[in-house]
Protein backbone atom coordinates (compact mmCIF):
# COMPACT_ATOMS: atom_id res chain seq x y z
CA UNK A 1 0.00 0.00 0.00
CA UNK A 2 2.92 2.30 0.79
CA UNK A 3 4.10 2.28 -2.84
CA UNK A 4 0.68 3.05 -4.33
CA UNK A 5 0.07 5.70 -1.66
CA UNK A 6 3.40 7.34 -2.42
CA UNK A 7 2.84 7.09 -6.17
CA UNK A 8 -0.62 8.65 -5.87
CA UNK A 9 0.07 11.40 -3.32
CA UNK A 10 3.00 13.78 -2.94
CA UNK A 11 1.83 14.95 0.46
CA UNK A 12 0.61 13.26 3.62
CA UNK A 13 -3.04 12.21 3.64
CA UNK A 14 -3.64 13.78 7.10
CA UNK A 15 -2.26 17.06 5.76
CA UNK A 16 -4.87 16.85 3.00
CA UNK A 17 -7.61 16.47 5.62
CA UNK A 18 -6.35 19.51 7.52
CA UNK A 19 -6.00 21.55 4.35
CA UNK A 20 -9.57 20.73 3.36
CA UNK A 21 -10.67 22.04 6.76
CA UNK A 22 -8.60 25.15 6.12
CA UNK A 23 -10.40 25.67 2.81
CA UNK A 24 -13.66 25.89 4.76
CA UNK A 25 -12.14 28.44 7.14
CA UNK A 26 -10.79 30.63 4.36
CA UNK A 27 -14.16 30.50 2.58
CA UNK A 28 -15.93 31.41 5.81
CA UNK A 29 -13.51 34.31 6.31
CA UNK A 30 -14.14 35.52 2.77
CA UNK A 31 -17.90 35.49 3.32
CA UNK A 32 -17.52 37.23 6.68
CA UNK A 33 -15.51 40.03 5.09
CA UNK A 34 -18.22 40.41 2.48
CA UNK A 35 -20.79 40.83 5.26
CA UNK A 36 -18.52 43.42 6.90
CA UNK A 37 -18.20 45.27 3.59
CA UNK A 38 -21.97 45.32 3.32
CA UNK A 39 -22.35 46.72 6.86
CA UNK A 40 -19.70 49.39 6.21
CA UNK A 41 -21.35 50.44 2.98
CA UNK A 42 -24.77 50.70 4.61
CA UNK A 43 -23.36 52.77 7.47
CA UNK A 44 -21.40 55.25 5.35
CA UNK A 45 -17.87 53.85 5.76
CA UNK A 46 -16.99 53.81 2.08
CA UNK A 47 -13.27 53.22 2.39
CA UNK A 48 -13.72 50.55 5.03
CA UNK A 49 -16.18 48.84 2.70
CA UNK A 50 -13.55 48.81 -0.06
CA UNK A 51 -10.97 47.43 2.38
CA UNK A 52 -13.28 44.58 3.28
CA UNK A 53 -14.24 43.86 -0.33
CA UNK A 54 -10.51 43.52 -1.07
CA UNK A 55 -10.04 41.35 2.02
CA UNK A 56 -12.87 39.10 0.90
CA UNK A 57 -11.21 38.60 -2.50
CA UNK A 58 -7.88 37.93 -0.82
CA UNK A 59 -9.31 35.22 1.43
CA UNK A 60 -10.84 33.57 -1.62
CA UNK A 61 -7.43 33.63 -3.30
CA UNK A 62 -5.92 31.96 -0.23
CA UNK A 63 -8.62 29.32 -0.41
CA UNK A 64 -7.89 28.69 -4.11
CA UNK A 65 -4.16 28.40 -3.44
CA UNK A 66 -4.83 25.61 -0.95
CA UNK A 67 -7.42 24.04 -3.24
CA UNK A 68 -4.99 23.85 -6.15
CA UNK A 69 -2.16 22.64 -3.93
CA UNK A 70 -4.22 19.64 -2.85
CA UNK A 71 -5.24 18.81 -6.42
CA UNK A 72 -1.71 19.26 -7.79
CA UNK A 73 -0.39 16.79 -5.24
CA UNK A 74 -2.82 14.01 -6.01
CA UNK A 75 -5.43 14.65 -3.35
CA UNK A 76 -9.13 15.50 -3.51
CA UNK A 77 -10.08 19.10 -2.66
CA UNK A 78 -13.65 19.77 -1.50
CA UNK A 79 -15.69 22.86 -2.29
CA UNK A 80 -16.82 24.26 1.08
CA UNK A 81 -20.28 24.99 2.44
CA UNK A 82 -20.60 28.37 4.10
CA UNK A 83 -23.05 28.96 6.92
CA UNK A 84 -23.66 31.25 9.89
CA UNK A 85 -22.31 34.52 8.56
CA UNK A 86 -22.91 37.34 11.00
CA UNK A 87 -24.24 40.61 9.56
CA UNK A 88 -24.86 42.41 12.84
CA UNK A 89 -22.18 44.66 14.31
CA UNK A 90 -22.50 47.31 17.01
CA UNK A 91 -19.85 49.71 15.64
CA UNK A 92 -16.94 50.06 13.25
CA UNK A 93 -14.58 49.25 16.13
CA UNK A 94 -16.55 46.08 16.76
CA UNK A 95 -16.03 45.09 13.12
CA UNK A 96 -12.26 45.57 13.24
CA UNK A 97 -12.05 43.75 16.53
CA UNK A 98 -13.93 40.82 14.98
CA UNK A 99 -11.73 40.98 11.89
CA UNK A 100 -8.58 40.81 14.01
CA UNK A 101 -9.94 37.86 15.99
CA UNK A 102 -10.76 36.09 12.75
CA UNK A 103 -7.23 36.56 11.43
CA UNK A 104 -5.78 35.29 14.71
CA UNK A 105 -7.93 32.16 14.50
CA UNK A 106 -6.81 31.53 10.93
CA UNK A 107 -3.17 32.02 11.94
CA UNK A 108 -3.58 29.47 14.75
CA UNK A 109 -5.11 27.03 12.32
CA UNK A 110 -2.26 27.43 9.82
CA UNK A 111 0.33 26.99 12.58
CA UNK A 112 -1.42 23.82 13.68
CA UNK A 113 -1.24 22.37 10.16
CA UNK A 114 2.42 23.40 9.91
CA UNK A 115 3.26 21.60 13.17
CA UNK A 116 1.36 18.56 11.97
CA UNK A 117 3.47 18.57 8.78
CA UNK A 118 6.61 18.61 10.92
CA UNK A 119 5.33 15.66 12.91
CA UNK A 120 4.50 13.69 9.74
CA UNK A 121 7.72 14.65 7.89
CA UNK A 122 5.61 16.28 5.17
CA UNK A 123 8.23 18.68 3.81
CA UNK A 124 6.43 19.84 0.63
CA UNK A 125 3.41 20.94 2.67
CA UNK A 126 5.62 22.64 5.23
CA UNK A 127 7.31 24.69 2.49
CA UNK A 128 3.89 25.52 0.99
CA UNK A 129 2.63 26.78 4.35
CA UNK A 130 5.60 29.13 4.87
CA UNK A 131 3.94 31.63 2.54
CA UNK A 132 0.71 31.50 4.56
CA UNK A 133 2.50 32.07 7.85
CA UNK A 134 4.10 35.27 6.55
CA UNK A 135 0.84 36.35 4.91
CA UNK A 136 -1.08 35.89 8.15
CA UNK A 137 1.40 38.07 10.04
CA UNK A 138 0.65 40.86 7.56
CA UNK A 139 -3.11 40.33 7.79
CA UNK A 140 -3.04 40.48 11.59
CA UNK A 141 -0.92 43.61 11.49
CA UNK A 142 -3.36 45.29 9.09
CA UNK A 143 -6.40 44.60 11.26
CA UNK A 144 -4.56 45.44 14.45
CA UNK A 145 -3.53 48.81 13.01
CA UNK A 146 -7.08 49.62 11.88
CA UNK A 147 -8.53 48.61 15.23
CA UNK A 148 -5.97 50.74 17.11
CA UNK A 149 -6.73 53.78 14.94
CA UNK A 150 -10.43 53.58 15.76
CA UNK A 151 -9.89 52.76 19.41
CA UNK A 152 -7.57 55.74 19.90
CA UNK A 153 -9.36 58.33 17.81
CA UNK A 154 -12.87 57.17 17.05
CA UNK A 155 -14.84 58.59 19.98
CA UNK A 156 -16.91 61.20 18.20
CA UNK A 157 -19.09 60.96 15.12
CA UNK A 158 -17.07 63.40 12.99
CA UNK A 159 -13.85 61.60 13.73
CA UNK A 160 -15.02 58.11 12.79
CA UNK A 161 -15.94 59.20 9.28
CA UNK A 162 -12.72 61.16 8.89
CA UNK A 163 -10.77 58.07 9.96
CA UNK A 164 -12.57 56.07 7.28
CA UNK A 165 -10.37 57.80 4.67
CA UNK A 166 -7.25 56.50 6.43
CA UNK A 167 -8.44 52.93 5.85
CA UNK A 168 -7.71 53.36 2.15
CA UNK A 169 -3.99 53.42 2.96
CA UNK A 170 -3.90 50.14 4.90
CA UNK B 1 -17.87 -8.88 10.94
CA UNK B 2 -14.26 -9.13 9.82
CA UNK B 3 -15.15 -11.02 6.65
CA UNK B 4 -18.28 -8.97 5.87
CA UNK B 5 -16.39 -5.71 5.37
CA UNK B 6 -12.93 -5.73 3.89
CA UNK B 7 -10.71 -3.92 1.45
CA UNK B 8 -8.11 -5.83 -0.52
CA UNK B 9 -5.64 -4.60 -3.08
CA UNK B 10 -4.76 -6.26 -6.34
CA UNK B 11 -2.05 -4.19 -8.05
CA UNK B 12 -3.64 -0.78 -8.54
CA UNK B 13 -7.29 -1.77 -8.02
CA UNK B 14 -8.95 -2.04 -4.63
CA UNK B 15 -11.63 -4.65 -3.98
CA UNK B 16 -14.09 -3.41 -1.39
CA UNK B 17 -16.39 -6.09 0.01
CA UNK B 18 -19.36 -4.73 1.89
CA UNK B 19 -21.51 -7.64 3.07
CA UNK B 20 -22.64 -9.24 -0.24
CA UNK B 21 -21.62 -6.33 -2.38
CA UNK B 22 -18.27 -6.33 -4.16
CA UNK B 23 -16.98 -3.05 -5.52
CA UNK B 24 -13.84 -2.38 -7.56
CA UNK B 25 -12.30 0.97 -6.79
CA UNK B 26 -9.37 3.03 -7.96
CA UNK B 27 -7.12 4.79 -5.45
CA UNK B 28 -8.99 8.06 -6.01
CA UNK B 29 -12.33 6.41 -5.32
CA UNK B 30 -10.89 4.85 -2.18
CA UNK B 31 -9.64 8.27 -1.05
CA UNK B 32 -13.14 9.62 -1.63
CA UNK B 33 -14.65 6.79 0.44
CA UNK B 34 -12.21 7.59 3.24
CA UNK B 35 -13.31 11.19 3.27
CA UNK B 36 -17.02 10.36 3.14
CA UNK B 37 -16.71 7.96 6.07
CA UNK B 38 -14.59 10.42 8.10
CA UNK B 39 -16.96 13.36 7.72
CA UNK B 40 -19.95 11.42 9.07
CA UNK B 41 -21.04 12.98 12.35
CA UNK B 42 -20.96 9.82 14.46
CA UNK B 43 -21.95 11.63 17.69
CA UNK B 44 -25.38 12.32 16.16
CA UNK B 45 -25.95 8.55 16.27
CA UNK B 46 -25.68 8.67 20.05
CA UNK B 47 -26.92 12.11 21.07
CA UNK B 48 -29.76 14.28 19.88
CA UNK B 49 -32.63 13.55 17.52
CA UNK B 50 -31.03 14.25 14.15
CA UNK B 51 -30.02 10.61 13.53
CA UNK B 52 -31.57 8.47 16.23
CA UNK B 53 -31.40 5.27 14.20
CA UNK B 54 -27.75 5.66 13.28
CA UNK B 55 -28.16 5.05 9.56
CA UNK B 56 -26.06 6.73 6.89
CA UNK B 57 -26.37 6.53 3.12
CA UNK B 58 -23.06 6.79 1.31
CA UNK B 59 -22.65 6.97 -2.45
CA UNK B 60 -19.51 5.67 -4.15
CA UNK B 61 -17.71 5.87 -7.47
CA UNK B 62 -19.67 8.76 -8.97
CA UNK B 63 -23.05 7.45 -7.81
CA UNK B 64 -22.49 3.95 -9.26
CA UNK B 65 -23.00 2.39 -5.83
CA UNK B 66 -25.05 3.20 -2.74
CA UNK B 67 -24.25 1.82 0.69
CA UNK B 68 -26.56 1.89 3.69
CA UNK B 69 -24.44 1.79 6.81
CA UNK B 70 -25.17 1.56 10.50
CA UNK B 71 -23.02 2.89 13.35
CA UNK B 72 -20.96 -0.29 13.77
CA UNK B 73 -20.26 -0.54 10.05
CA UNK B 74 -19.04 3.07 9.94
CA UNK B 75 -16.76 2.65 12.95
CA UNK B 76 -15.34 -0.61 11.61
CA UNK B 77 -14.74 0.87 8.17
CA UNK B 78 -12.97 3.85 9.73
CA UNK B 79 -10.55 1.46 11.44
CA UNK B 80 -9.87 -0.41 8.17
CA UNK B 81 -9.28 2.84 6.28
CA UNK B 82 -7.10 4.30 9.03
CA UNK B 83 -4.82 1.24 8.84
CA UNK B 84 -4.80 1.32 5.05
CA UNK B 85 -3.81 4.98 4.95
CA UNK B 86 -1.28 4.76 7.79
CA UNK B 87 1.46 7.37 7.33
CA UNK B 88 3.63 6.69 4.36
CA UNK B 89 7.31 7.63 4.21
CA UNK B 90 7.50 10.88 2.27
CA UNK B 91 10.95 11.39 3.68
CA UNK B 92 12.78 8.37 5.03
CA UNK B 93 13.97 8.70 8.62
CA UNK B 94 17.74 8.84 8.95
CA UNK B 95 19.16 6.57 11.60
Amino acid sequence: MDTILRESLSINVKTIDLLNEQIKKEAHASATYLAMASWCDQNGFTHCAKLFFDQSNEEREHMMKIFNFILNNGGIAYSPQIQNINHEYSSITDIFQTALQQEIEISKSIHNIFLNCRKENDIPSEIFLNWFIKEQQEEEQKMRRAMQIYQLHGNDVENIYALDKRMAGL
Amino acid sequence: MIELIKIERLEKIFHFTYYNKKIEMSFCELLSLRNKVNVIDITSHFYGDSNRFGIEIVTLCNLKHILIMNTKDILFLRIILEKLFAPQELVPTLY
